[in-house]
């Protein structure tokens, strides 16, 4: 699984917006959305989201964990703990791209926001990358990692196989004293 | 009483001065205008200054005017042609004060200085310390002195000359800026007697020049408003006091006699001596208004002559007594107290008797939902088609369903429209400055002319403006409604008892809010007038408020009842009684409820009060009072409980429910609405069986009809409370069945005739004509299927507390369907005694007969589909078409 696939997955996660039309309720195979009525706002899936605010039918009401005191909240919490704090969304950072891409005029504050997922973001990937050095060095056969988000497991798989599989490699010749 | 003449459209500080040969005064107001006036031959000359102006000062041939663009301007006197400004400042210049050839200017950001206005180089001399914004400044020229308020609680004394502080007094009160001060302290010198006078709360301390110690100090004692300036006059006899209540008095500087009082509505804010005429001066106020005052009568008064000789005994005393001035501050206090005996007694009644019958403020017209007329960017309207906003000198129509209209920008420049309403055929702005009305028919299929403008005449201001289904109107300065066609056809004009407030309307019905005679002390009194065009009726009645506060919005809900809320939260709604009367009631505490989810309040857009459900949509304010353009707020639709008593109980929210099924219902014959009313009964009936209340229990019995009946039966029975089952069988079984057994005949016999509801044709019972109406409009929508939450039938959401009884509900509810649809509810006496009625006036009025059978054949049908169909609620909320 690449990023492109978690991108996909991630677009079927639900976020309200606020449509500026009317139309019955459309029927999909996830399940029902609608109706849409001027100015209720309504769940839908985000790939819809994305589409209907291309075309000006909508807006999007910015998510709980997207305003600017929530996210300085986490990046906080983050910087404390030694470990992952949990994420509001498995898909926290690429849902907030595709936000910010797609409608940054509905997030207020959306600049700063940006800057401090990046933030998190760095944060997040130093500890991570902290964390498998420490792996490799201890040489111990497995390590544990809670609260990781699917982009940055997806990030870390294919480097962390090849890499463990030339420590392994690298152990098997090493004759053992 | 003042006579005022107003000056300035805007309301805020005015300030006025008299040039210095007294032949022409200067007033500047809020709106940003001087006007010099001439005092002979009462010319006025307008000079366009700024948005705002908040001081000026007059000399020879210039003008100097603290503005809002944080500069002090210069025009040339008297013509006002703009010349180089003579300084900068981050603030505006909020005081000036002129001697001579010095010019002081004190400024929002903390400053004073002086320059010279004889001197070139444009240097100036400061006079630092301050710590908040300048109030006033007042120069004492001879003695080289200038005396400084400021919001940070001090009056300060500097020299002119050294440009040091020689006294500074921490004695008025604190702000942190003008606009908030209690006071504006206006502070004054005696140069007859070489004081300061400075008004602290509601007196006046009068500080010597010597030691800067209190020598003595002028109090009213019925006076318990706050004083903002005092100015002595020039012959030097008198001094006025203003209070901020818009009371001034002409009292007798040594004796503290109080020798005339004024009363205006807004406060003095300003006041100049005529320098020629000196027994004149003239006064302005905060509503941008000014007034000239004589005093002349009051200097020549007999009692006056006796404070003379008592002032010439105070100078000597004083001059004796120089080396213990202690004695002679005692001294002075005994002078005055003994003065304060010789004011008649009548009088001071009579003075404390104009402070009462003080007429009450009453509040402006308003357009519902429109914010703060006072902000920059601001909501015009927001209604269920969509929103007018003003910003930038622009107005915006936005639309809620893009795909009915796209939105629409007008240029708002010259023309400065303040009043907007949207309907699904046109648009109608107003300006209530310029008078001009325009309406835009968007969706008019002549696309040549789509918009008219008309303008008012004679000094008639537009206050409020509606447009209903197919007229519009306009609420005037005059007390005039007048009504237009959405053509620009002049109708009518209909006449109002008093100013207007605001006006709704429902398709044809018009409600207008208006003040009428006084209320009761210190409360305005409202009172409405209820329109209806096609039926021509008009319906007059006060609305009650709760004490001391004022409307903030007015309307009609979905299915056209009339709301209206209050700011202190109350929302009550006008109910139609039988007898065609509002019965006004009170329904919920919106700020209150607010509060319970932890937000400042909620801004009220509109009421849905279909089938028994009473839905707001609100804007949720958290901190702010108005909702901001940007971000586009968020539209929640909230469900709260009536303002019962103990609501956090089941049994009160139980009752919420019940009352507001029997509220808000437009149909009695629908099936869900009696499926709602029956299990809102039951479950009370098994709340009361719970708790042990029998009593309570069998009361609750008599408001179910025979199917709830039987379920309340098994329920007892099954739950022990034999005593309880049995009395309900023995005494109300049979007594209901007896009634909807009549009911039913009386139907039967009456559709023989004319069914029933062609009562709904008869315009004189409107109740039943709103329902038939909106049956109509309702089958004319389109139909769709919502599993939306909030729209939901709430009952269906909760589960039943007498869950073992629920499959048989079902069984029960199938089995008594044949008596469903002609079972009327509890209150079958009363429809009994309608239908006579209407019995009665159907064979009268039979030409009526035919568009009735049209109605009833609609109605009928759209009984069946809601019975075959769950029916959707909401399209009186969304725009359709």
């Amino acid at each position: 699984m690449d990023i492109d696939e978690v991108q996909y997955l991630s677009e079927n996660e639900l976020i309200s917006v606020v449509p500026n039309f009317k139309h019955p309720e459309i029927n999909l195979i996830r399940g029902s959305v609608g109706p849409f009525l001027p100015l209720i706002p309504l769940q839908v899936p985000m790939w819809m989201a994305i589409h209907l605010k291309e075309s000006h039918r909508c807006r999007f009401v910015c998510p709980e964990w997207l305003t600017l005191d929530s996210v300085q909240e986490l990046l906080k919490q983050e910087q404390q703990q030694a470990t992952f704090t949990s994420m509001p969304n498995p898909y926290v950072f690429i849902l907030s791209q595709t936000i910010m891409n797609v409608a940054l005029e509905d997030v207020p504050n959306g600049d700063q926001i940006r800057l401090l997922m990046k933030d998190l973001w760095d944060l997040r990937l130093a500890k991570l990358r902290s964390s498998i050095g420490n792996l490799a060095l201890s040489g111990s056969l497995y390590a544990k990692v809670t609260h990781l988000t699917q982009v940055e497991i997806c990030l870390i798989r294919n480097f962390l196989k090849t890499s463990l599989k030339h420590i392994a490699q690298l152990q098997d010749v090493v004759p053992e004293e | 009483m003042l006579s005022v003449v107003s000056a300035h459209s805007i309301a805020g500080l005015t300030d006025v001065c008299y040039t210095k040969d007294g032949s022409h005064f200067l007033t500047c107001g809020q709106d940003g205008d001087i006007h010099v006036f001439d005092t002979k031959t009462d010319q006025i000359e307008h000079i366009r200054c700024a948005d705002q102006c908040f001081c000026l000062a007059v000399h020879e041939y210039h003008i100097f005017v603290g503005t809002n663009r944080n500069e002090l301007e210069v025009r040339s006197y008297p013509h006002g042609d703009s010349l180089p400004s003579l300084a900068h400042f981050t603030q505006p210049v909020s005081a000036l004060g002129l001697s001579n050839s010095l010019l002081f200017i004190g400024t929002k950001d903390f400053k004073v200085l002086m320059m010279n206005l004889n001197d070139d180089s444009n240097k100036f001399k400061y006079f630092d310390g301050h710590q908040a914004p300048i109030l006033s400044l007042n120069v004492y020229e001879e003695k080289r002195w200038i005396a400084t308020s400021c919001c940070d609680g001090s009056v300060r004394i500097f020299n002119i000359d050294k440009q040091n502080l020689i006294k500074q007094l921490n004695i008025i009160h604190k702000s942190n800026d003008i606009e908030t001060a209690s006071s504006l302290v206006k502070i004054d010198w005696d140069k007859n007697d070489q004081t300061l006078a400075i008004p602290v709360k509601n007196t006046v301390h009068f500080y010597e020049t010597d030691k800067w110690t209190r020598k003595k100090t002028y109090e009213n004692d019925s006076m318990d408003q706050i004083i903002n300036l005092i100015s002595f006059s020039l012959c030097g006899t008198l001094f006025i006091v203003s209070y901020v209540n818009g009371q001034i008095s002409i009292v007798n500087r040594l004796t503290f006699d109080i020798c005339m009082i004024y009363s205006s509505k807004d406060a003095v804010c300003s006041l100049a001596w005529n320098p020629t005429q000196t027994n004149r001066f003239t006064c302005s106020t905060m509503a941008g208004e000014y007034a000239h005052v004589d005093i002349s009568e009051y200097i020549s008064k007999p009692t006056s002559t006796l404070k003379e000789e008592n002032e010439v005994e105070n100078m000597t005393t004083m001059s004796e007594d120089n080396e213990s001035k202690s004695e002679s501050l005692l001294d002075d206090d005994e002078v005055i107290k003994e003065d304060k005996e010789i004011i008649p007694k009548w009088f001071e009644r009579a003075s404390s008797m104009i402070n009462e019958t003080k007429t009450v403020e009453l509040q402006e017209s308003f357009q519902s939902t429109s914010t703060s007329k006072y902000l920059e960017s601001r909501y015009l309207l927001w209604n269920n088609i969509g929103a007018i906003t003003c910003y930038n000198e622009q107005i915006q129509i936005a639309f809620h369903d893009v795909s009915y209209h796209h939105s629409i920008t007008i240029d708002n420049k010259t023309d400065k429209y303040d009043l907007g309403d949207l309907s699904l055929s046109a648009i109608l702005l107003a300006s209530s400055q310029t008078g001009k009305l325009l309406c835009i028919l968007y969706q008019s299929w002549d696309s040549n002319m789509r918009q008219w403008t008309i303008n008012t005449e004679n000094n008639d201001k537009i206050e409020n403006i509606n447009l209903s289904e197919d007229f519009i109107s306009i609420g005037t300065s005059q007390r005039l409604i007048r009504l237009f066609s959405l053509s620009g056809i002049q109708q009518r004009i209909i006449r109002l008892q008093g100013p207007i407030i605001s006006m709704s309307s429902y398709q044809n019905q018009l409600w207008i809010i208006h003040h009428s005679t006084q209320g009761l002390p210190k409360e305005q009194a409202i009172s409405y007038v209820y329109l209806d065009i096609e039926n021509d009726s008009y319906l007059t009645g006060s609305l009650p408020l709760t004490p001391k506060t004022k409307l903030i919005w007015i309307g009609f809900s979905d299915s056209g009842k009339c709301f209206y809320l209050e700011k202190s939260g109350y929302l009550s709604m006008l109910r139609r009684t039988k007898g065609n009367q509002f019965e006004p009631s009170l329904i919920c505490n919106l700020k209150q409820e607010a509060e319970k989810n932890n937000l400042a309040n909620y801004w009220l857009l509109g009421v849905n009060d279909f089938d028994g459900k009473f839905l707001l949509r609100v804007i949720e304010l958290r901190g702010q009072s108005f909702p901001d353009l940007v971000p586009w707020p968020l539209v929640s639709i909230v469900s709260l409980p009536l303002s019962l008593y103990e609501i956090n109980t089941e049994k009160s929210q139980l009752e919420s429910d019940y009352l507001k099924i029997k509220l808000f219902n437009s149909s009695t014959d629908n099936e869900e609405y009696l499926n709602n009313e029956r299990q809102c009964l039951i479950k009370m009936f098994a709340l009361s069986c719970k708790l042990n209340r029998e009593y309570r229990a069998f009361e609750i019995c008599q408001l179910m009809d025979s199917t709830a009946l039987q379920l309340a039966i098994k329920y007892s029975t099954k739950s022990g409370k034999l005593t309880l089952a049995q009395k309900i069988i023995d005494e109300l079984v049979d007594q209901k069945k007896d009634e909807e057994q009549t009911e039913k005949e009386i139907k039967y016999s009456s559709s023989e005739i004319i069914p029933p509801s062609l009562i709904a044709s008869s315009s004189l019972s409107s109740t039943i004509s709103f329902s038939s109406t909106f049956e109509e409009i309702k089958s004319k929508r389109a139909k769709v299927e919502t599993t939306n939450a909030p729209f939901n039938n709430p009952f269906r959401k909760k589960k039943l507390i007498n869950i073992p009884n629920e499959t048989s509900t079902n069984d029960e509810f199938s089995q008594w369907k044949p008596s469903i649809n002609t079972t009327r509810l509890s209150s079958t006496n009363k429809t009994t005694v309608q239908t006579d009625v209407h019995n009665e006036i159907t064979t009268e009025n039979e030409d009526n007969s035919l568009n009735a059978k049209r109605k009833i054949d609609e109605t009928e049908n759209i009984n069946e589909e809601t019975t075959k169909n769950k029916r959707n609620r909401l399209q009186q909320f969304a725009c359709n078409r």
